[in-house]
């Protein structure tokens, strides 16, 4: 089922000398409930604020974007909107309201006017969705970056969005923090959520089920990682390939007759295992 | 001259509730010519660790003799201090100030009372030196440069100054594939060059196992380990326990479990392997 549909959107600005910077052009895409959708591109290439036309934070300036067949650039669509798009930004800090865990989380639901005895209950389900249920009286300034992240997406978890967009939200994390990002997402994949995911990690891109690729404000790839990463104009984007896939590539091109673009560690560990 | 850290703790807010023992004990020495990576879990002690070494905190607890300055005197020449240790922050392009990128790079030598022209030769060498082209960019406003070319400008104002030590927190952070090994081809520019010792902080150990020569991990405000990069593969498992991550050539080559294939660099593992296989067919 289609949530999210883009018509041949663009979105323009125009910087501080007044000149006109196209940040998106001419993008169409739509992407189906349950999808996990990671979104590359070098810097600049105008992920973010395609990030920010979903939830109608920005309105095209040329298209339509529309979430569960409602235009956003329509104001009587906002509300349902934003409450349906939830995005967790980089830097965990950013995202604090509030002093206490259970008060940072109530924030959104109370805004949207959920009833107090619901927000209780949705304290209780979102914190154990997140791993962080010991958390729940406790000061989010005083936990890791990881921990931090776990409760800004249990925030936005309290609203009950259909999708959540996740901008660089790694990015400032230690290993540990990323891993616990990631296995939140995927608990949230089971239960049925939309994950678009923007990233520059490459390792973290190849767990999605589908890599769009963004350049100069338009989308250049759009496939499953494997098509991707077997792409060869990867590099023409900044991009990389995921490292395992590199060594599993270069020791395809010395000579050794195994599968050259797998891009799980465990792949290639059986594919040399089989020949060493 | 090396630096040389012993018994250094620090206590943040002391004597308030909010107490956090950062650093417990911390004992390194720094070496000439040493390219160190320092790996660790968010809040492990890192940041709080290098802060001590230009002076930026200021030493409570230990010794530290940076170069031959000893931070534990009464007076230590600060200035004197931080013009041999350069110090790149996390997310340096925030701290970009002057309306060009020519004022902003000048602005260290500047503070060092260098004459105009003087100020003008370092500008343009740290400029090349990051990698952008000083004609084309030293009119220009920092805040209308791309991302990776802002940060350039950041590096290129601590480089102007010549300090013989380099330190990088997090200095890939944010940027894309590409913008991430441009940076590090930069780093061992700056070490061929100007600063000689490079000290990295950072969370991607694929990277730190690629490029720097000798680890430091910090654990709970102490040092777990300090090890050759070449020799990682014994720390595999203390790694993992701290929740820290094992780089994927070491992971490959300890799932192989063939003492013949060697190598923690990717070029050296690759080679390896396809040796070993040449040989045994």
């Amino acid at each position: 089922m289609e949530i999210i549909r883009l018509e041949n959107v663009g979105f323009q600005y125009k910087d501080y000398e007044g000149n006109v910077i196209e940040a998106v052009k001419n993008v169409s895409l739509t992407i189906d409930k349950g999808q996990f959708v990671a979104v590359l591109g070098r810097n600049g290439s105008g992920k973010s604020t395609l990030a920010k036309l979903l939830n109608a934070l920005l309105l095209p300036t040329e298209g339509v974007v529309t979430v569960f067949g409602r235009d956003t650039s329509d104001a009587d669509n906002l509300f349902e909107i934003r409450k349906n798009v939830g995005m967790v930004f980089q830097n965990p800090d950013n995202q604090m309201v509030a002093s206490i865990v259970e008060d940072d989380i109530a924030f959104g639901p109370e805004n949207i006017g959920i009833e107090r005895e619901e927000i209780i209950a949705r304290i209780e389900w979102v914190l154990k969705a997140v791993g962080m249920e010991e958390y729940r009286y406790a000061a989010p300034f005083k936990m890791s970056g990881g921990q931090k992240q776990r409760i800004a997406v249990a925030g936005i978890l309290a609203m009950k969005p259909e999708v959540i967009i996740f901008d660089e939200s790694t990015s400032m994390l230690d290993p540990e923090g990323r891993g616990e990002v990631m296995d939140v997402i995927k608990r949230l994949l089971k239960e049925g959520m939309t994950v678009i995911f923007i990233t520059h990690d490459m390792n973290e891109a190849v767990e999605a089920d589908r890599i769009i690729v963004l350049d100069k404000g338009s989308v250049v790839m759009d496939g499953k990682p494997e098509t991707i990463f077997a792409d060869e104009r990867l590099p023409l984007y900044n991009l990389k390939l995921p490292l395992v896939t590199r060594i599993a590539k270069e020791l395809k091109d010395g000579g050794l007759p195994i599968n050259g673009s797998v891009t799980r560690l465990e792949a290639l560990t059986e594919e040399l295992c089989r020949l060493l | 001259m090396p630096i040389v850290v012993k018994n250094l703790s620090y206590t943040y807010m002391k004597g308030t509730p909010y107490e956090k023992q950062a650093l417990n004990d911390v004992s390194l020495t720094i070496n000439d010519g040493d390219f160190l990576g320092i790996i660790g879990a968010t809040g492990s002690g890192k940041s709080t660790f290098v802060r001590h070494l230009n002076g930026l905190i200021k030493l409570t607890q230990g010794s530290i003799i940076a170069d031959g300055i000893d931070l534990s005197a009464k007076k230590p020449d600060l200035k004197l201090l931080r013009r041999k240790i350069g110090m790149v922050f996390q997310y340096p392009e925030s701290q970009l100030f002057a309306e060009t990128v020519f004022k902003d790079v000048c602005y260290g030598p500047k503070n060092m009372k260098k004459s105009a022209e003087e100020c003008e030769a370092l500008a343009h060498e740290a400029i090349e030196l990051a990698g952008l082209d000083f004609e084309a960019f030293k009119d220009r406003s920092p805040f209308e440069l791309s991302g990776g070319e802002k940060r350039r400008v950041a590096i290129a104002g601590v480089i102007a100054c010549k300090p013989e030590y380099l330190v990088l927190d997090e200095p890939s952070a944010g940027l894309d594939p590409k913008g991430k090994d441009e940076m590090y081809n930069l780093v061992l520019k700056i070490k061929a060059s100007t600063s000689h010792t490079v000290v990295i902080i950072s969370h991607d150990i694929d990277e730190i196992a690629e490029y720097a020569d000798r680890i430091a991990v910090f654990d709970d405000g102490r040092i777990y380990a300090d090890f050759k990069t070449a020799d990682i593969g014994q720390y595999a498992d203390g790694l993992k326990e701290r929740g820290l991550d094992v780089p994927v050539t070491v992971k490959l080559r300890n799932a192989l479990k063939l003492s013949e294939i060697t190598g923690v660099r990717q070029n050296e593992l690759i080679e390896s392997i396809l040796k070993y296989y040449k040989t045994s067919k």
